[in-house]
């Protein structure tokens, strides 16, 4: 640890607040990011510091933020229970929601029988499982089908005048751009033919009730927060918010990735606080007891902290409880990167392939092996408590990031420590007194309340002692300048209004926007070279890079490795046969796999797990990826490469699965 | 006391009156923000209150290094400076670019006597704030010249004003914060898009900017969405901190000053091993999930089948 420090130390004295990053987690606790947090902005001056969210729930955040002014989920898991029609964008339930999916099957079994609707590249097994209709678009075309069903409920007049008129703002606008989204026009951008984009559009807006989910295929796909945005801009149009059953569901793809996003462990500031709001500045300030003109700087996303690496600025990078070897787009840039680094790495795995790059590993604990809260999409926060001591000489991620504040001789103004309490309940209770008042405000939960059951739902205060089920009841907005989170975006840039600007064109004085914005084509391009389009996708049997579930027996046995799924068509014109190895060559790297050949992928896409990232044997799928990121929420584009096939010469060894089916 | 702790005081006492000045200025930089109307300027003080930011830190880690604490609290030197600051940020923005190069000018002296009595850690963390001192004593002295014609500003810059500014008017590019001429032209977006300008000269730099595999793919994006990547890049961190160390430092009389790239400081190439899976013997388990009703039986039936949901795949 004194190593850590005086690394820390050296290069923040020589370089300053650039010359060091801190990249941390969607799986830690909300005492831990709330610490790191504000060692980070408080104690180090960085804004160098991010989570893997970013790869996950990123634009969750940022297009909450467009639309309503600032994040938060509006709805509640209840709401698929009470809902006439559920529509998943981008989302395979079965396999990476399984507890959620089989909540859906049990309500879709119940008196209100939803409508299921799937928009995906691939017939999954959420598809093939429980979905009334697939609109099987093609990869990077989010944007004009949802413009395209927001054309027909407004066509047809299953939208809610007078909601609009009452709560929302730009509608004229957002009724210009999409009636240039005719079925026709739709089915020509997504190969959704025009029959079943109507068939949707008759099924959401007729229904009384409207629950939609985005995940990763919108996220980490074309115009990731202009797509997520439409979709909140469909539910105001028919003013199917706030109510049961009414929800535009923007998910989080990590246990505790909803903590980053309000502890501002991410690029966001603590409590959905706006870093250019002097005011909110000058009162996180107070709260903190450190001058306000340490705080208030404009937060740099992971992408750019990696690349921040590679170009050598940032020298010392303390990588906590994420495996970015494997998981960052443009891997093999990154893996240099990481070699080049000062590397910290702190993590309940030794084996990770981040760690084998490490300069220092930092044994942690694990779920199970400490206390503290994880808030989940639906904004309920729920108390793990330890249950067993952690093994060796691991410590918790709390213990570690109050040890190296205390190391590093971090104080606040009157010259007290400035991490002041070395237990999880004493993190908490700071956490809550710094969000109260604010909109995710957790001042009215303790850890006593927690210990009760089934956990809270913020806001909980004074006014909501047992909390909230879901928000915007009121259909009050916090798009004042006063509150909001952020100024507004520029969706194809990313620049953000100035508050100047806000307040005299922007403020929408508690309206919800109805964000509204053209479709544009993926920046990746196929052409000769590169014909095809690689998405990259989980797995039900893996969480991630498997740094644990590659280590449970009849997880491992499952899915054991990297394949590649394509299309009948494309292996007949190629000359593959189901089990052939292939080699998959994009602009920037390759997968050697074995082939799957059938009718999951439509022709013209292939399919590569991303769990799998063992250097030498080019198994990642992040090899294939580009370094492209969505304006707005930074979130990288790991759902579009453009690649060729190639057939391995040696093409005889079998397929895992013809061995495993052979058993 | 210990020797640490004299040595920390010793040092405090250098350091101490620069991390009030620059805490100060940021006061004053902030009080300008709020009255600022020009999107451009606001862009302009808010990387300059960076650059201060980062001054604070690299002397408050050199104190805290020594068991010192920095002061970084209020003085009657900050409220004065607010104040004159809310004054002349009502009177113009040219007041404001004065009043923020007095205070730079000033500081360059400062930094200039402490690095000249320091050495080894302490120089190298104080030659750095300097530099980031002198490029924007010499980004305002642009700013200034331009704004008000003064030929005595102008000739306080190591290359003629022309290389600075381009234009008629005086315009912050977003990313270099000065208006430099280029082959491409600058690039500017307005309402409805927040106010957006980058001069021609970073449009040029930024386009050298992209990797291999994208730059390769620009000839078939339309011009706006080239424009709006090239615009996203250039006021992101990394562009913003190439430009400051390739194009400011020169014009600012300074060397480049640009990092190695971490692939060249990479030294070992370590040998990756696969993630151990489980030992033989050790599979397979069984586990029961409860269902209710005839659709969640057969999806869990597949889930847990695994040969099932390989036809998924």
């Amino acid at each position: 640890m004194q190593l850590v420090v005086d690394r820390f130390n050296e290069t923040l004295a020589t370089d300053g607040p650039d010359g060091v990053g801190i990249y941390n987690s969607g799986q830690l606790l909300l005492e831990e990011y709330y610490t790191l947090g504000k060692i980070a902005r408080a104690g180090l001056g960085i804004a160098t510091i991010d989570a893997n969210t970013r790869l996950c729930t990123a634009t969750t955040a940022s297009a909450l933020m467009e639309s309503f002014g600032a994040d938060g989920p509006p709805g509640a898991f209840e709401d698929f229970e009470r809902t006439e029609c559920i529509m998943l964008i981008g989302h395979n339930a079965a396999e990476q929601s399984t507890v959620l999916w089989m909540r859906i099957l049990a309500a879709k079994a119940g008196p209100l029988h939803p409508k299921i609707i799937v928009v995906d590249p691939r017939r999954t097994v959420t598809v093939s499982s429980g979905a009334d209709l697939h609109l099987q678009l093609k990869p990077g075309t989010n944007v004009a089908l949802l413009n395209g069903l927001c054309h027909l409920l407004i066509e047809n007049g299953t939208i809610d005048r007078d909601f609009i008129a009452k709560h929302t703002v730009k509608f004229d606008q957002f009724r210009t751009i999409v009636s240039q989204y005719t079925p026709e026009r739709v089915e020509a951008i997504c190969g959704v033919p025009a029959a079943q984009l109507r068939t949707a559009s008759e099924w959401i807006g007729r229904s009384a009730t409207t629950v939609t989910t985005c995940l990763q295929g919108v996220y980490q796909s074309n115009q990731a927060t202009a797509a997520a945005c439409v979709v909140n801009s469909m539910h105001l149009l028919m003013g199917k918010i706030g109510r049961p059953g009414c929800a535009p569901m923007q998910f989080a793809g990590q246990p505790s990735s909803m903590n980053t996003r309000e502890t501002g462990a991410d690029g966001t500031y603590p409590a959905y606080r706006n870093w250019e709001d002097a005011n909110h500045m000058r009162d996180l300030a107070k709260r903190w007891n450190v001058p306000v003109e340490l705080l208030g700087k404009k937060p740099v996303g992971a992408p750019e902290i990696f690349e921040l690496c590679e170009k050598g600025y940032i020298k010392v990078l303390w990588n906590i409880c994420t495996n970015p070897a494997v998981s960052m787009m443009h891997r093999t840039t990154h893996l240099r990167t990481l070699n080049g680094v000062f590397l910290v790495v702190q993590d309940c795995f030794a084996d990770t392939e981040t760690a084998q790059f490490a300069d220092v590993v930092l044994p942690s604990a694990m779920w199970g092996e400490k206390t503290g809260c994880m808030t989940n999409a639906e904004r309920r926060c729920t108390l793990l408590a330890k249950a067993v001591d952690p093994p060796g000489e691991a410590r918790t991620d709390l213990d570690i990031f109050i040890d190296f504040a205390r190391r590093m001789n971090l104080r606040d103004a009157s010259g007290e420590w400035l991490i002041p309490y070395s237990d999880p309940e004493g993190a908490f209770n700071e956490w809550r007194e710094n969000s109260r008042g604010c909109i995710p405000d957790y001042s009215g939960m303790t850890y006593q309340k927690l210990s009760g059951g089934g956990g809270l739902q913020w806001p909980c205060n004074d006014t909501h002692p047992e909390g909230t089920v879901r928000l915007y009841t009121d259909l009050h907005f916090p798009t004042e300048w006063q509150i909001s989170e952020s100024y507004e975006q520029d969706l194809e840039t990313g620049h953000e209004h100035t508050l100047n600007e806000y307040r005299e064109k922007r403020d929408a004085k508690g309206r919800a926007v109805l964000v509204g914005t053209e479709y544009q084509p993926p920046s990746e391009t196929t052409d000769d070279r590169f014909p095809l389009i690689a998405v990259s996708g989980r797995q039900a049997y893996h969480w991630h890079t498997r740094t644990k579930t590659g280590k449970a027996p009849q997880l491992d046995d499952a899915a054991r490795d990297v394949f590649v799924s394509l299309n009948q068509a494309d292996a007949d014109s190629l000359g593959v046969v189901d089990g052939d190895r292939v080699r998959i060559v994009s602009r920037r790297g390759s997968v050697v796999a074995p082939a799957k050949v059938g009718d999951i992928v439509p022709a013209g896409v292939v399919f590569v797990p991303f769990h799998y990232g063992d250097l030498g044997e080019e198994h990642a799928a992040n090899n294939l990826t580009p370094s492209l990121w969505d304006p707005v929420s930074q979130q990288p584009v790991q759902k579009i490469a453009a690649v060729r096939l190639e057939l391995v010469a040696d093409a005889t060894t079998r397929a895992w699965w013809h061995v495993e089916a052979s058993r | 006391m210990t020797v640490q702790e004299r040595r920390g005081s010793s040092l405090g006492q250098q350091l101490q009156p620069l991390i009030k000045r620059e805490v100060t200025a940021i006061a004053a930089i902030d009080t300008a923000i709020a009255h600022e109307t020009a999107p451009d300027y606001v862009v302009m003080f808010q990387d300059a209150k960076n650059g201060k930011q980062a001054n604070i830190e690299q002397l408050a880690t050199l104190l805290r290094m020594r068991g010192g604490a920095p002061d970084e609290g209020a003085s009657l030197r900050k409220a004065l400076t607010t104040s004159k600051a809310a004054v002349a940020s009502r009177i113009s923005t040219t007041a404001v670019l004065r009043s923020m190069r007095h205070a730079e000018i000033d500081l360059v002296t400062l930094y200039t006597d402490a690095v000249a009595s320091a050495e080894g850690l302490v120089k190298r963390a104080l030659t750095k704030a300097l530099g980031r001192a002198l490029v924007q004593a010499h980004v305002l002295t642009a700013h200034l010249a331009k704004r008000t014609a003064s030929q005595s500003d102008a000739r306080l810059l190591p290359l003629p004003l022309d290389d600075y500014f381009v234009g008629s008017e005086p315009r912050a590019c977003m990313r270099c914060h000065l208006d430099r001429p280029g082959r491409t032209g600058a690039l500017e977006r307005n309402d409805p898009y927040p106010y957006t300008y980058v001069c021609a000269a970073c449009h040029d730099e930024v386009l050298g900017e992209f990797s291999v595999d994208i730059a390769e793919q620009m000839e078939r994006w339309s011009r706006e969405m080239r424009e709006a990547k090239v615009l996203q890049r250039a006021l992101g961190r990394v562009s913003k901190l190439n430009a400051i160390g390739r194009a400011l430092h020169p014009l600012s009389g300074l060397e480049p000053d640009l990092p190695t790239p971490a692939a060249e400081r990479a030294v070992i190439v370590p040998p990756m091993t696969r993630t151990p899976g489980p030992a033989d013997g050790e599979r397979p388990g069984v586990l029961k999930v409860e269902t209710t009703n005839g659709a969640e039986s057969a999806y869990v039936d597949e889930l847990f089948s695994v040969r099932g949901i390989w036809r998924h795949w």
